[in-house]
């Protein structure tokens, strides 16, 4: 005898439970992706070594090279700058440091040549060279060694 | 005349089988997604920034540059290099974006900006993170 087929009955698999598994599987690969995160990119210029003879002016009057060395180096474990202004200056407290150093200068016209001291991670080079974007240096170079 | 019932799992049972299949559909994509991001970063923790611009050029080279066990690791576009090869690793392409580790000390990174400047490279695109308030990292 042939059983008759209830309309209300559900058939087949319950697919809940795997459409809630599914679901958080879905924001996990979401949030996943979120936590990664884009990439910037900040350019940055490969200066050349100049030479003895570039850095040997023979005229005492010739006016100083415009570029200004940036340093990043360590005093007791802790990140400064020096090379903009005078004395050091902790990277934390760079920007505020800068903007008023360049306060009436373009900032856009300096030229930056930026390096570090041993034991400086390049975190604090990439910060350094993000303060100098910001209060609006256009042109950095990232010291490279000589050969 | 009788209107034929539509196909379903009976009253308040909607028809869970689409939803399954685009929802599968995102899973695939975001897994796949997930996946090329961090091949492409090579577990790279790339230093923060809050400016920088998101645009890349497709024939970039991509130079990782790590410290695997004290010893400098590089490679470019995925394939390891050793630091004499690096100029012409990237020779052809006409841009070198640079991705170092945020905890690699500069002098150690130094040598790879050296020898790509050798190669003629006269400038990088240097990766980092995007960082939603101005980044500082005290110590390392």
């Amino acid at each position: 005898m042939r059983r008759a087929r209830d309309p209300k009955h559900v058939y087949g698999p319950n697919l809940a439970p795997m459409v809630d598994v599914v679901l958080v599987i879905l924001i996990f690969f979401m949030a996943s992706i979120v936590f990664v995160g884009p990439e910037w990119f900040l350019p940055a210029a490969i200066p050349g070594q100049r030479t003895q003879a570039e850095q040997e002016t023979p005229d005492p009057f010739a006016l100083p090279d415009p570029t200004l060395n940036v340093r990043v180096s360590l005093v007791d474990g802790a990140p400064v700058i020096s090379g903009l202004g005078a004395g050091r200056v902790a990277l934390e407290d760079f920007e505020p440091h800068a903007r008023a150093q360049l306060t009436g200068l373009d900032p856009s016209a300096i030229k930056v040549r930026l390096g570090a001291e041993t034991g400086v991670v390049w975190q604090h080079v990439v910060t350094a060279q993000d303060v100098l974007t910001r209060v609006g240096v256009r042109q950095i170079a990232l010291d490279t060694p000589s050969r | 005349m009788r209107r034929r019932r539509h196909k379903s799992n009976g009253p308040g049972h909607p028809n869970l089988t689409p939803m399954i299949d685009v929802v599968m559909c995102l899973i695939v994509f975001y897994l796949l997604v997930g996946q090329l991001a961090s091949d492409q970063r090579s577990d790279l923790t790339l230093p923060r920034s809050a400016t920088g611009d998101e645009a890349q050029d497709a024939q970039a080279a991509f130079v990782n540059v790590r410290l695997d066990d004290d010893r400098l690791a590089l490679d470019v576009d995925g394939a390891p290099v050793p630091l004499a090869q690096l100029g012409r690793a990237v020779r052809a392409a006409p841009s070198v974006h640079l991705r170092a580790d945020a905890a690699l000390p500069y002098e150690r990174l130094s040598p790879v900006l050296g020898e790509l400047r050798r190669a003629g490279v006269r400038s990088v695109r240097v990766a980092t993170e995007q960082a939603t308030i101005a980044p500082f990292a005290g110590g390392s």
